[in-house]
């Protein structure tokens, strides 16, 4: 601990101190007007469920776009005719037919 | 009804039914806990009540993705709400005071001197100067960096708890407190030298 550290440890516990008025109960009508509150906000917009609904369906379309790029990737490594060597030797036996 | 007899998931479940009744005894139980959070971390020009309402208002509107089942108690779900509330305060309060020497108080200056001081000397008696000056220290840093230096040296909660009220891993939290110390000593530095220009 470097001595700026050690200082301010210092001034943290003596700011602890002076602050120590543990919170009481809630004022008087404060319970009442959070609920009332909360009671009158409207609930989610129909914009808000939409956009939701889009951003799941976006992710969806990402997956699905995802699993289609790997497999294709895969699948094609396993496919002899997509090999350069493969493809000129067969163009050349066909020339040479 | 004393508050250890409270029962907290029967609660929930009439919160859920809308129940305004149980809302607000949920709202009276839990108020120390919020206000605590709420006097903590709130932004210079926010009173602590409405902060507290809106972390309330956000509890009441998330409480279908908390589940008791999950084994986080409710406790712990708000707490953490409650921090992630402040620090959206925090974050819209986008202008950060800058302090000049000028507007210390005599108690404050001790103190930043000090706080800035290298050479041995014994801590200032001024309770109210320290804790005006570590405010408006605190106000002089990063949300982020306010929050955890208040978290871990003010509230003298330990990293693995702070790690779960925010979010953050360990690391970064250690991290972060290491930066956050550093930039306040800087800051500490800048304005004792203001004194002697």
């Amino acid at each position: 601990m470097n001595e700026f550290e050690r200082r301010w440890k210092l001034g943290a516990e003596a700011a602890r101190r002076d602050d120590d008025d543990s919170p009481g109960e809630a004022p008087f009508g404060f319970a009442a007007r959070v609920v009332a509150h909360w009671q009158t906000q409207p609930g989610p917009s129909l914009a808000t469920l939409w956009q939701s609904l889009v951003l799941r369906a976006l992710g969806a379309v990402t997956l699905v776009l995802l699993i289609l790029v790997t497999y294709g990737t895969f699948s094609s490594s396993h496919d002899e005719l997509a090999r350069p060597e493969l493809e000129s030797a067969v163009a050349d036996s066909l020339v040479l037919l | 009804m004393p508050p250890d007899a409270f029962d907290v998931p029967a609660c929930l479940d009439r919160v859920r039914q809308q129940d305004a009744a149980a809302a607000r005894a949920l709202v009276d139980h839990f108020y120390p806990l919020v206000i605590k959070i709420a006097r903590s971390h709130r932004p210079r020009r926010m009173a602590e009540e409405d902060l507290a309402q809106e972390i309330y208002l956000k509890m009441f509107t998330r409480l279908q993705q908390y589940h008791g089942r999950d084994g986080v108690p409710f406790e712990h779900w708000l707490s953490r709400l409650a921090v992630t509330t402040c620090l959206d305060a925090l974050r819209a309060e986008k202008r950060r005071p800058e302090w000049r020497w000028a507007d210390l108080g005599d108690g404050e200056r001790d103190w930043l001197e000090f706080f800035a001081g290298e050479t041995p000397a014994p801590a200032p008696s001024d309770a109210l100067g320290v804790c005006e000056v570590v405010e408006k220290l605190l106000a002089l840093l990063s949300t982020e960096d306010r929050l955890v230096i208040t978290l871990l040296d003010l509230e003298e909660r330990s990293v693995a708890e702070i790690s779960q009220l925010t979010g953050w891993g360990v690391s970064l939290v250690k991290i972060r407190a290491f930066r956050a110390r550093r930039k306040l000593r800087a800051h500490a530095l800048k304005l004792q030298k203001e004194s002697k220009l």
